[in-house]
């Protein structure tokens, strides 16, 4: 290939990346919005919820809540909020004041499996 | 995050890309020789061997996809949720219904007993375009749904690679240092500026669609090539890249400055594409493991 042709390549594929902006996610499912927010002091929260970067894998992607000496507190599994793919919800019974964490998985659909926690206080 | 998973993930599909690549650069390789030549070089055969290795590779990565999803490497969790995962998921089905075309490609392969271009029907390369769909639907392609633009350059992404790679692969490994050894410089000259023009339309497609799976990984920032593992790993892929344009503009010189071949030219071509080959293999392994580790906007 001669010099020229691969300049012209590297000038293409400069134009094109400056083209292509289009908004883009990656199939590995991140929180996005998280309700209770994590480090915030709410009163006890009937329901928590999870919205990620992108549609999860309902039955491999879980919210699961704890309080601090790991004591698991819901009894229903996370469910998806209908017509929302990217949202987990899960009901709770009334909680006391203390810290809880969250526990969450996310499995996108390319398979690829995230998961982490946070903390919020019920006051 | 499934770390323990990555590097086998990363390697079954890395046998898939591979032998899917064999199977494509094979059966363009086979529309370029004569029938005396098909035989000669046995090339059923090696298409045969590049299929089997794909079913096996997506059996590993179907099972590697359910202790993916469970989480565990327990055979005794994950046993019960495979079906679940195989048909209850979008990746799952991905998976199925690749290995039902190459069970077709497969079956097709050894009933009619005919090469894929020889066959008079143009089903193999369908079912090759089948199974770049269906692997672009599973991968990073397909966070914002599917027939999406980015799974569509994807798609275009995987043939594109493995027409480059796969047709560099098997002219390297299993034509050329054939002729070379029959002393058929004159075949290998034309069978050499033929993979020439087919490599550089691939390689711009690669570079095209190369570019814009990069700016959708890194998040539209530079920084992340140097501060991220998945920007490291594309570094890595981009000069190795690099290393294999540099090859075959070497050898594209020789080719079209030379109107024949004499024995050290062929000698040095035959070498300078099996290093050229042992890249594309090389890069195929680090583009499957791109695939299976988070990109850097995903963290």
């Amino acid at each position: 290939m001669s010099v020229t042709r691969i300049r012209m390549l590297t000038a293409i594929s400069m134009v094109a990346s400056l083209i292509f902006t289009a908004p883009y996610a990656m199939a590995h499912a991140r929180p996005k919005v998280m309700v209770p927010a994590p480090d915030s002091t709410v009163t006890s929260p009937a329901t928590i919820s999870v919205t990620f970067s992108e549609p999860v894998e309902p039955k491999f992607s879980s919210l699961t809540v704890t309080d601090e000496q790991g004591k698991k507190y819901n009894s229903a599994s996370s469910v998806p909020l209908p017509n929302d793919p990217k949202t987990l919800t899960l009901g709770l019974p009334t909680l006391q004041p203390g810290g809880y964490l969250v526990h969450w998985v996310s499995v996108a659909a390319d398979g690829h499996r995230m998961e982490g926690e946070y903390k919020f206080l019920v006051k | 995050m499934d770390n323990y998973l990555l590097v086998p993930r990363s390697l079954a599909a890395a046998l898939f890309d591979a032998a899917f690549a064999g199977a494509a650069g094979l059966g363009i390789v086979s529309l370029w020789t004569s029938r005396d030549w098909e035989k000669k070089l046995k090339l059923r055969r090696k298409i045969v061997a590049c299929t089997v290795a794909m079913l096996v590779a997506l059996c590993g990565l179907s099972l590697l996809l359910t202790a993916t999803m469970t989480g565990s490497s327990d055979l005794s969790v994950i046993r019960p949720q495979f079906t679940e995962v195989m048909t209850g998921t979008h990746a799952g089905r991905c998976l199925l219904c690749n290995g039902a075309v190459v069970l077709v490609l497969l079956a097709l392969l050894l009933i009619r007993g005919a090469y894929p271009s020889r066959i008079g029907s143009s089903l193999p390369i369908i079912l090759l375009a089948i199974l770049a769909a269906t692997r672009a639907a599973s991968g990073h392609a397909a966070a914002d749904g599917d027939f999406t633009l980015a799974e569509f350059v994807q798609f275009v992404h995987l043939i594109a690679t493995a027409i480059w790679s796969g047709s560099v692969i098997a002219t390297a490994f299993f034509v050329l240092p054939y002729m070379y050894r029959a002393g058929q410089f004159e075949t290998m000259m034309e069978f050499a500026r033929r993979l020439s023009q087919v490599v550089t339309l691939a390689l711009l497609l690669v570079v095209l669609t190369g570019t814009y799976n990069s700016y959708r990984g890194l998040g539209a920032s530079l920084a992340p090539l140097a501060h991220s593992q998945w920007g490291i790993l594309l570094d890595i892929k981009m000069v190795l890249v690099g290393l294999a344009v540099s090859m075959g503009a070497y050898n594209r010189r020789i080719v079209r400055t030379s109107p024949s071949l004499n024995s050290p030219q062929a000698s040095c071509l035959t070498l300078v594409l099996r290093a050229e080959a042992t890249i594309m293999l090389l890069i195929l392994v680090v583009s499957a493991w791109l695939a299976n580790s988070p990109p850097a906007n995903a963290l």
